[in-house]
């Protein structure tokens, strides 16, 4: 450091001002030269000696400062008021605690958006599957339908098997042929009734069979006079496995007479009295049939029918002298003459549940 | 609000104090209250006045407290608050055409300087007191003949202890200005200061 440089920096070191490295050198020069000696001690004597004692201030100068503070902090108007709050609400919320605390919020906020549930166990999930179990669906494939030849009639049994099994899965079932517009508003009809009351719904379902209606499946007089055909309740239909026609009186007279020896109440006896009563006449047992219509004779529901269908069977004396009737099969066959008109079948055919209920 | 005030800087209380916190306030009040009523005092010799102008700097610093930029130093917005106040106070007194520094006060509440200048002489003997008293009057004398400038400069390097770069920014003026008038200040009072044995001392 020189003389002229060391007078640049000569107050710097005299109130220590300096970095350190200026401050070496420069005491590296005033150690060397006797004019920087001379000079930086008169400047340092003047400092020393010359320093103006501090006056104490007025005892009640801080007291009158603070009083004065509080003052205009009352007196403030609104927006500076609210500018502090700002500056106050502010002054936290930029602590860099309550920064971090946001950004965890945030990316533990942001997180759960992408957690997706979890499939759930195997064992927790339950399927419920309605159908027929393929026993009874084997068992009706292989009951001999003597009404097959009536056109139409197999679809229906078939899509009214489809209407009670509505429920299952559908995609697997085949698909047979286009089903045509009678057809399908005949099973739109029969899948609609199988969800009506019981009454609407069992009318629905003797139309789809023919009964009543002549054009599609003429039913045998008898078994139109006996009223086989009328409509059960759903828990007749259960025990005497009603799903079957009625001219398969082979299959559902066992069911008749099983629901006849354990019908709880009179109705259902006497519905299954009655359907066997049909079933008697078709497979030509006159006495049974008889025996049976006789015992209805004292239901008031059924008293009409079964009048009618007695005096449609045939007199015993007829029946025994008759030569020209050789087998059972050929008396079944033969139909039997219609004993009453139209009028008598409609009436037969009407359900006897209104009746009785 | 109930942190440690003793070791904070100006400027972490000054922040404290923006967001309401009035130990804070009273903290710089009490740090700075005496050299700046010395400043204040030197500069418009005047102690009522010097009071006056006291109070109403820390006035202005609450008033003005949200728009302190923390970059800058306290200290340095406290003084240039007090000079622009002492300016504005001279101007009126001058006005007024008030007494000098070492004659009583108009309003009775100003007392010539010296008499509260604090009386540190030295025990001893009688002839040392009065050499003390007379080289008192001297340091006085001179601070008081030196310019303005100067004289404003010495009083905010000696009794503020503002580092020059500071006074500086207070004054509006280059550092190197700042330092050539100081050296200019102390030269004056050296010469004020060369007939008495202290000095001679202190130089040895």
């Amino acid at each position: 450091m020189d003389a002229e440089k060391f007078d640049k920096v000569v107050l710097d070191l005299l109130y220590d001002e300096l970095d350190e490295l200026t401050r070496a050198s420069a005491i590296r020069h005033l150690e060397q030269s006797g004019r920087a000696k001379a000079l930086y001690s008169e400047l340092r004597a003047t400092r020393e000696v010359g320093a103006l004692p501090l006056v104490e201030p007025p005892d009640d100068l801080e007291a009158k400062i603070l009083e004065a503070e509080e003052r205009a902090r009352a007196g403030r108007p609104l927006h500076q008021r609210l500018g502090t709050l700002v500056s106050i609400v502010a002054g936290y919320a930029m602590r860099p605690q309550l920064g971090m605390a946001a950004v965890l919020l945030l990316m533990v906020g942001s997180s759960l958006l992408f957690l997706r549930v979890r499939p759930a166990e195997p064992s927790s999930v339950q399927v419920t599957e309605r159908g027929v179990p393929e026993s009874e669906k084997d068992t009706v494939a292989v009951v001999p339908a003597p009404a097959a030849a009536v056109p139409g009639r197999e679809d229906l049994t078939a899509r009214r098997e489809r209407s009670r099994t509505s429920d299952a899965p559908r995609a697997t079932e085949p698909v047979e042929k286009a089903p045509t517009k009678e057809e399908a508003k005949a099973a739109s009809a029969g899948l609609a009734a199988a969800d009506r009351p019981a009454p609407a719904a069992r009318a629905e379902r003797d139309s789809l069979y023919g009964r009543g209606d002549d054009s599609v499946a003429p039913a045998p007089p008898a078994a139109a006079g006996a009223g086989v055909v009328a409509a059960p309740t759903a828990a007749f239909d259960e025990a005497t496995g009603e799903a079957e026609p009625r001219d398969d009186c082979e299959v559902t007279l066992p069911r008749y007479e099983a629901a006849l020896a354990r019908a709880a109440s009179q109705i259902e006896r006497n519905r299954a009295r009655w359907g066997a009563a049909d079933c008697y006449a078709r497979l030509g047992r006159i006495e049974s049939a008889r025996t049976a219509y006789k015992a209805l004779l004292g239901a008031p529901a059924y008293a009409d029918r079964a009048k009618a269908a007695l005096a449609a069977l045939p007199e015993p004396a007829v029946v025994a002298a008759a030569p020209a009737s050789p087998s059972p099969k050929a008396a079944k066959a033969a139909p039997p003459e219609a004993p009453a008109g139209p009028s008598a079948a409609a009436s037969a055919t009407k359900p006897p549940a209104a009746a009785e209920q | 609000m109930a942190e440690a005030t003793g070791a904070a800087t100006d400027e972490a209380l000054m922040l404290r104090y923006q967001r309401g916190d009035r130990s804070a306030f009273a903290e710089l009040v009490r740090r700075h209250k005496k050299p700046l009523y010395n400043f204040v005092l030197r500069h418009l010799r005047s102690t009522g006045a010097a009071e006056d102008v006291t109070q109403e700097t820390f006035l202005r610093v609450v008033q003005r407290a949200a728009e302190f930029k923390h970059e800058a130093r306290f200290s340095t917005w406290l003084y240039t608050i007090a000079r622009n106040l002492s300016i504005d106070h001279g101007r009126k007194m001058k006005h007024r055409k008030h007494a000098s520094l070492d004659q009583a006060g108009n309003d009775g509440s100003s007392r010539p300087l010296l008499e509260v200048v604090p009386d540190a002489r030295p025990e001893g003997d009688a002839s040392r007191a009065a050499e003390w008293t007379d080289m008192r009057r001297s340091i006085v004398d001179a601070v008081e003949a030196l310019p303005d400038d100067q004289r404003e400069v010495f009083l905010l390097r000696e009794v503020a202890n503002l580092p020059f770069k500071e006074i500086a920014d207070v004054t509006g003026i280059p550092e190197n200005t700042v330092k050539s008038r100081m050296r200019y200040a102390l030269e004056r009072l050296r010469t004020a200061l060369s007939d008495f044995e202290e000095y001679a001392r202190a130089l040895r």
